[in-house]
């Protein structure tokens, strides 16, 4: 059985998990899943828990960084760093509230250009000679400060025949790029996460927009990781579903592949507005509801992981449900079963929530125009189940961007 | 909240919305008056329509009006709930991310300055809540949503199933919040109504001789890079799902016949929206002028930028 590397759990000086046990992964796996894959220009594509092992044994990584004043001007000054390496660094040797600024940074620019901006900035930060606002994570303020270096710094690349990307204008490539998601909620991909992340089609790996939006809604049991879930490995169900939905809306993988310039690899790159709902701990499933009903979603699709009993139990199988007498629920419900039940764990189940829970489930009364969906992916009471889950979310995840395609009529 | 107030009203800011450039004078962002005489006489396009937004720009105007207009709802509720002797903090419900590309930025900026620090709405209201009384918990239920506490606490302690003998439909539909929806309504209520319609209409695009035609390109192109029987993109999910051609094949077809295709699929759907433009001239002319409005108020209503900023910083925090 896999576990989660070793090196992923080592303890760095200054990360989260230090500071924060709630946290479920280290800071360095945290910082892949905040900053997505990369592109070009000495950044290091992530694709599995393999690259926290990859990027440890980079030179760079190795345990904790030197933060002296004297180490960190020679880390802004150095030109053989690659911005990578100096954004980690800064991460790590600033203060948490750069950390947030710079994660969020990290997710609005998806390009190294001003990604070096804010790890000069964060540095600068950590040397107490910060000449960035505190709003450096802000779009506008940021813009401001550093177009003009952008500008030039893109111009550079450009002469190299390289693609850039900065506020105003996109500038296209003549190799399609690994598209970034517009998200510019400050979220993590694990964890308890209490807003909500929305993404949008954008640059030349993602179909144009086709004007419908999905809802994908997370769990939000009050008592997740109290419901039998395994945990070896595996997370609390307000997780599971979550990072399931996250990866549905903004993955890397296409048929099992990791290929972050296919059009399918998610939902998003299909030509959707996509919403991922928050994950809190709160029961606020009518919450949801109206955040589905006011994002004016097309679909609205439930994830959640099932459960019986405690951990150990056998019963495992993917279950997707509808409102009976619902035609467009059903529909959903069933393209959702195609797609997914040669790929969930155990068996493959469909019916009316009446028919499965004993009960009628408000959200799938959220009624929306074509249709809601409830889906239990597998059982976090069953460990295998749930090792699947955990590992085999990235792979997999990109079948529900085919059954929505398949539901709307590729629109 | 004066560099507030400048942006807001001063127009939108040149800034990026989902990888496209725009800037104040967009087409879609006319005021009312002026889209109203662009669709009074000739036909107009779907996209100016709020509530029908397919570009990035487009949606973006929709994202702001439908958060304004969830805002408009809370503060009802909040009004509603207040004549019956109840604290309500408006709780904006909307992912304030997708307003980044409108007036937001500075708002944005503001917010982390100021570095407001304090809870969200949704945490303010449910600390309210737990410290009343039962009597006045269940007031506050049957106020609020039309509910008894006990139904409440039942639907959430069976994790969002419906209380048994309950109209799933209805419940948690009246109230306060039921009143605001049906006095404020959406902006995507036209949508939805005309979704059938519009489907038809997408329907005969995609069956339509210049997509057949496009669809026999899309063949033998793919055929050529050694990817037979495509007809769409649905070829392609089917073969990543069989595993019948490889992925990297797939992504080469994906780039170098489908852009053709989508591109025919795409001025189809646009010469059959015609149709349905003249089709729904009244209702859609309507909207144009119903939610151009309001648009325009969004930008100057300094009680949604606050309520937009303090979402955008609790993000942050």
């Amino acid at each position: 059985m896999r576990t989660a590397p070793r090196a992923c759990l080592a303890p760095v000086r200054g990360n989260l998990v230090a500071s924060n046990p709630d946290r479920e992964e280290t800071y360095w796996c945290c910082l892949r899943n905040a900053l997505g894959s990369f592109g070009r220009n000495g950044l290091v594509p992530i694709a599995g828990p393999s690259h926290c092992d990859r990027l440890l044994a980079h030179r760079s990584l190795r345990g904790p960084p030197n933060c002296s004043k004297a180490a960190l001007s020679r880390e802004r000054s150095s030109s053989r760093r690659g911005t990578f390496q100096r954004l980690t660094v800064a991460m790590t040797c600033g203060r948490e509230r750069t950390e947030k600024a710079y994660l969020a940074a990290g997710r609005r620019f998806h390009h190294h250009t001003q990604l070096m901006s804010h790890a000069h900035a964060g540095l600068d930060t950590a040397l107490g000679t910060s000449t960035v606002s505190t709003s450096v994570g802000s779009m506008g303020s940021v813009a401001g400060q550093t177009r003009g270096s952008e500008r030039r710094a893109c111009m550079k690349q450009l002469l190299r025949g390289l693609s850039c990307l900065f506020i105003g204008a996109v500038v296209s490539s003549a190799v399609a790029e690994p598209a970034a998601a517009h998200d510019d909620a400050n979220t993590t991909r694990y964890g308890i996460v209490d807003t909500g992340d929305n993404f949008a089609p954008f640059g030349t790996s993602d179909d144009g927009a086709n004007g419908f939006r999905v809802f994908l809604s997370s769990p939000r049991h009050a008592d997740s990781g109290s419901r039998g879930e395994c945990m070896n490995p595996g997370r609390q169900e307000n997780v599971n579903g979550r990072q399931w939905n996250w990866m549905a809306a903004n993955g890397n993988y296409f048929g099992g592949v990791y290929s972050p310039s296919s059009h399918g690899r998610n939902i998003h790159g299909r030509g959707y507005n996509v919403r991922v709902s928050r994950n809190s701990k709160d029961n606020g499933y009518l919450d949801t509801i109206t955040n589905s009903q006011n994002y004016g979603s097309h679909v609205h699709v439930v994830t959640h992981t099932n459960a019986n009993g405690g951990c150990g139990n056998a019963a495992s199988y993917f279950l997707a449900m509808y409102r009976g007498g619902h035609a467009n629920d059903q529909g959903l419900a069933q393209r959702f079963y195609n797609n997914m039940r040669n790929v969930a764990p155990g068996g493959e189940n469909i019916g009316t929530d009446t028919t499965w829970t004993g009960g009628t489930l408000a959200e799938l009364g959220r009624n929306a125009p074509y249709g809601d969906a409830y889906i239990e992916l597998a059982f976090h009471t069953n460990q295998p189940a749930q090792s699947w889950v955990y590992y085999e979310t990235d792979p997999n995840s990109w079948n529900y961007g085919v059954a929505i395609d398949e539901h709307l009529g590729y629109p | 909240m004066k560099k507030l107030l400048a942006t807001i009203t001063g127009g939108l800011a040149l800034g990026l919305v989902g990888g496209t450039a725009f800037s104040v004078g967009s087409d879609l962002l006319r005021s009312p008056s002026e889209q109203a005489r662009a669709s009074s006489g000739t036909t107009f396009d779907l996209e100016s329509v709020p509530g029908f937004g397919r570009s990035a720009i487009a949606m973006a105007r929709d994202d702001q009006v439908a958060a304004y207009q969830a805002y408009q709802r809370e503060k009802t509720v909040a009004k509603c709930m207040s004549a019956a002797g109840f604290d309500y903090a408006v709780n904006l419900r909307y992912p304030v991310d997708a307003l980044e590309g409108l007036s937001v930025a500075t708002v944005e900026a503001d917010a982390h300055l100021r570095a407001r620090a304090g809870e969200s709405a949704s945490a303010t209201n449910a600390r309210y809540v737990g410290a009343l009384p039962a009597a006045r918990r269940d007031a506050y239920y049957k106020t609020l949503l039309g509910e008894s506490a006990q139904d409440v606490d039942f639907f959430e302690k069976h994790k969002g199933q419906i209380p048994p003998g309950r109209n799933p439909d209805t419940f948690a539909t009246g109230g306060c919040q039921g009143r605001a929806m049906t006095e404020v309504g959406r902006v995507w209520d036209l949508r939805d109504q005309l979704a059938r319609d519009w489907d038809a209409v997408r329907a005969q695009a995609r069956n339509s001789k210049a997509v057949a035609q496009a669809t026999e390109n899309l063949t033998t192109c793919a055929a050529e890079l050694g990817f037979p029987g495509v007809t769409g993109p649905w070829s392609l999910d089917e073969a990543a799902r069989t595993g019948s051609v490889s992925v990297e094949t797939i992504n080469t077809v994906e780039q170098r016949c489908l852009p053709a295709w989508q591109a025919a699929d795409l001025d189809a759907l646009k010469q059959h929206e015609e149709r349905f433009v003249e089709d729904h001239r009244g209702e859609l002319t309507s909207q144009i002028k119903r939610f151009g409005g309001l648009l325009e108020q969004s930008r100057v209503d300094l009680g949604f930028a606050q309520v937009v900023a303090n979402e955008i910083a609790l993000q942050g925090e």
